[in-house]
């Protein structure tokens, strides 16, 4: 497929999507009105907090629930009203929701045998695709064992190995690592990564875990309240958030009240309390002296000697040990508490104790101005 | 917990495998009172000769076993006689249809069963037991006042003016099937559903979504994953059948017997309780054989799926 191509058609649309539960006037609103482009062969991630409305949108994208309103395109082509199984999507479901029936080699199969494609294929082609697939996920060994003798992460590859095998256009990943535990999660997050890279498929993935999205995906949609709050590269949205929901929900951040002091093309200056200047990406419907609010991730504070210039006076209330990285709160003049972070580093960080008067050093350039 | 390993044969071990042996008494005591003791006088009986006016004298005769397939001719010669062969396969035939039958309207139910709301479930699973709350006997009895000639049945039909004679509806092999597959609806339905509660209802958005359409679906994944509660269905079924007696009585106006019968009528008119023993010993040899076939044949087929 060109470049061109993978532009101009997006492998998934979803366009004006609403979906109200029971009456449509009175009922239960799952989601509001969601616009979303998909490219084609890109790992897409879903992430919000339960009962944002992710789930549901990719189960619309699936065939398991309908629409109330809007369209689901599939490369240009309106899908919202055909069932599951006349879309060429395929779901490795949360809970795995293997076939307890059959062996490994059979569940695998049953997506082929059953696809319309399947009866042309042929057995031994069928056989073929199995053992691909088995290697692809490295559980050739297990081909004749059943499901319940497999550990959790095997019934995980076999899961995502049976969706991947009747070569569907785009893969739905249902939270699928949330019952793992956190070393295979962490080796499943770069397997998973590997065989979107190996099979050029769609990935669109679903996740409440913020570590998963940024680490795995090649953009993101932020989900709350049945709506899109955000859609950006996992940078973007770590580095730029929208609105004080995106800020809060990825990693921790910091909110401080700032002043806009002066307006530039492409940039804002901002006095925060304190009176030291930030500097800001620009954003439409600032004005010179609105008030607002600036997030700023701990990791871009710096705890440094009392009286130091350019630095805001502090006191240091708690400290707290991380492993990888120490944290601080502390205090300033007027009250409001703020979390320091610095890598944990032999030799440093040593030195202070709560109640220390301290001086805390803003990376200019890393705050981010928030629309609410 | 007391974790430290026990000498075999020390004293606590012993002390322990008495309190064990205790433990399972009673059960030992039931069966033993009320299966083995009963049978062994079932065996005993057929085993004596008949009191032309009931009961047995106690005196040794195989007579009782000939007479299943030999008819004792005037000259004292047997001779072969295929009538209790004929209510035997009538009878067979019979438990099959029923259970055919049953397992066609049961089936369907225990789905819709399964797929309702847990809430509802309780209330349903409920109403399906209601029958048993009345005698098997007055149920029956019931049947006879809805089907017979002047009926709720053909007197509504009559007073419609949709048929002119009364129909036939009671005294024949279709009212037995009728009144058996009534009966026994319910041991199909609660075993099946059973099998389908405990079964994740993802696997069927997961067949779905692997291109399975609503058929392929239900033989691919529900039928194979209900199999067990279908299997105890088809048994609880098929075994009270081949040996009902109520039914084919009342409703089949006794005139063509099945197996159920003849050993009732052994014990009652005939006064042969030498032969209805015997009769009642070779149906339960002989369902005991199928099963115990059919419970080897699984075993060996999981043996070979799943190893162990």
């Amino acid at each position: 497929m060109s470049a061109l191509h993978s532009l101009q058609t997006a492998a998934v649309s979803i366009r004006s999507v609403r979906k109200v539960y029971g009456d449509p006037q009175t009922g239960p609103v799952a989601l509001k009105h969601v616009d979303l482009d998909i490219r084609d062969n890109e790992f897409f991630t879903l992430l919000g907090p339960s009962g944002c409305g992710k789930t549901t949108l990719l189960r619309m994208i699936a065939g398991f629930e309908f629409p109330s309103a809007g369209e689901i395109l599939l490369y240009g082509e309106n899908i919202a009203d055909r069932p599951p199984y006349e879309r060429p999507v395929n779901t490795v479901f949360q809970h795995y929701a293997l076939f307890p029936h059959m062996s490994i080699a059979e569940n695998l199969a049953f997506g082929l045998e059953s696809h319309p494609m399947g009866k042309r294929l042929g057995k031994t082609a069928i056989t073929q695709r199995v053992s691909e697939m088995l290697a692809l996920v490295q559980m050739e060994r297990f081909a004749d064992r059943r499901p319940s003798q497999l550990s959790g992460g095997q019934q995980q590859r076999v899961a995502l190995a049976r969706a991947l095998a009747p070569h569907p256009k785009v893969l739905l990943l249902d939270e699928p690592l949330s019952a793992l535990d956190l070393k295979l999660r962490q080796a499943m997050r770069e397997e998973l990564k590997s065989i979107q890279a190996k099979t050029g498929i769609t990935f669109i993935f679903v996740t409440h875990d913020q570590e998963e999205a940024l680490t795995m995906s090649d953009r993101i949609a932020v989900l709350a309240e049945g709506q899109v709050q955000q859609v950006g590269r996992p940078s973007d949205i770590y580095e730029q958030p929208n609105n004080r929901f995106v800020a809060d929900f990825i990693g921790e951040t910091n909110f401080l009240p700032a002043q806009v002091e002066t307006l530039a093309d492409d940039h804002a200056l901002l006095r925060i309390t304190g009176g030291q200047l930030m500097r800001a990406a620009g954003r439409e419907g600032l004005h010179q002296g609105a008030q607002v609010t600036l997030s700023i991730r701990p990791e871009r504070l710096q705890l440094v000697a009392p009286d130091s210039p350019e630095t805001t006076p502090c006191t240091l209330v708690e400290q707290i040990y991380l492993g990888t990285d120490l944290q601080y709160q502390v205090s300033l003049a007027d009250g409001s508490h703020l979390r320091v972070r610095t890598p944990n580093r032999a030799g440093q960080n040593q030195s202070f104790v709560p109640g220390q008067r301290l001086g805390l050093q803003f990376d200019r350039e890393s705050a981010s101005v928030l629309l609410d | 917990m007391n974790s430290r390993p026990i000498a075999p044969g020390s004293a606590l071990e012993r002390r322990r495998a008495l309190g064990s042996l205790l433990g399972v008494s009673p059960a030992l005591l039931a069966i033993g009172l009320f299966l083995l003791v009963p049978i062994l006088i079932i065996a005993a009986y057929s085993l004596m000769q008949a009191n032309p006016y009931g009961g047995v004298d106690q005196v040794f005769s195989s007579e009782a076993y000939t007479s299943l397939l030999f008819e004792r001719q005037l000259d004292d010669s047997l001779a072969f006689t295929d009538s209790y062969l004929i209510i035997a396969l009538r009878s067979v035939g019979i438990a099959t249809a029923t259970t055919l039958i049953t397992l066609l309207i049961g089936f369907p139910v225990a789905v819709w069963l399964a797929m309702q709301p847990i809430r509802r479930r309780g209330l349903l699973i409920f109403l399906i037991t209601i029958p048993f709350w009345a005698n098997l006997l007055i149920r029956t009895y019931a049947w006879i006042l809805l089907l017979r000639g002047t009926g709720v049945i053909n007197n509504s039909l009559l007073g419609l003016g949709l048929i002119q004679q009364p129909l036939p509806l009671l005294y024949n092999d279709g009212a037995v099937l009728l009144g058996l597959v009534y009966t026994y609806a319910p041991f199909v339905v609660l075993p099946i559903y059973a099998t389908l509660e405990k079964m994740d209802m993802r696997l069927l958005e997961a067949a779905q979504d692997l291109y399975a359409g609503r058929l392929r679906t239900l033989r691919k994944v529900v039928l194979p994953i209900a199999r067990p509660g279908i299997l105890a269905g088809a048994i609880l079924t098929f075994v009270p059948c081949l040996g009902a007696m109520i039914a084919p009585e009342l409703l089949g106006g006794g005139t063509k017997l099945m197996l159920g019968n003849l050993i009732f009528r052994q014990f009652s008119d005939a006064r042969n309780w030498p032969f209805g023993a015997a009769l009642a010993l070779v149906l339960m040899a002989a369902v005991m054989l199928v099963l115990m076939f059919y419970a080897m044949r699984t075993e060996r087929l999981r043996v070979a799926r799943e190893g162990k």
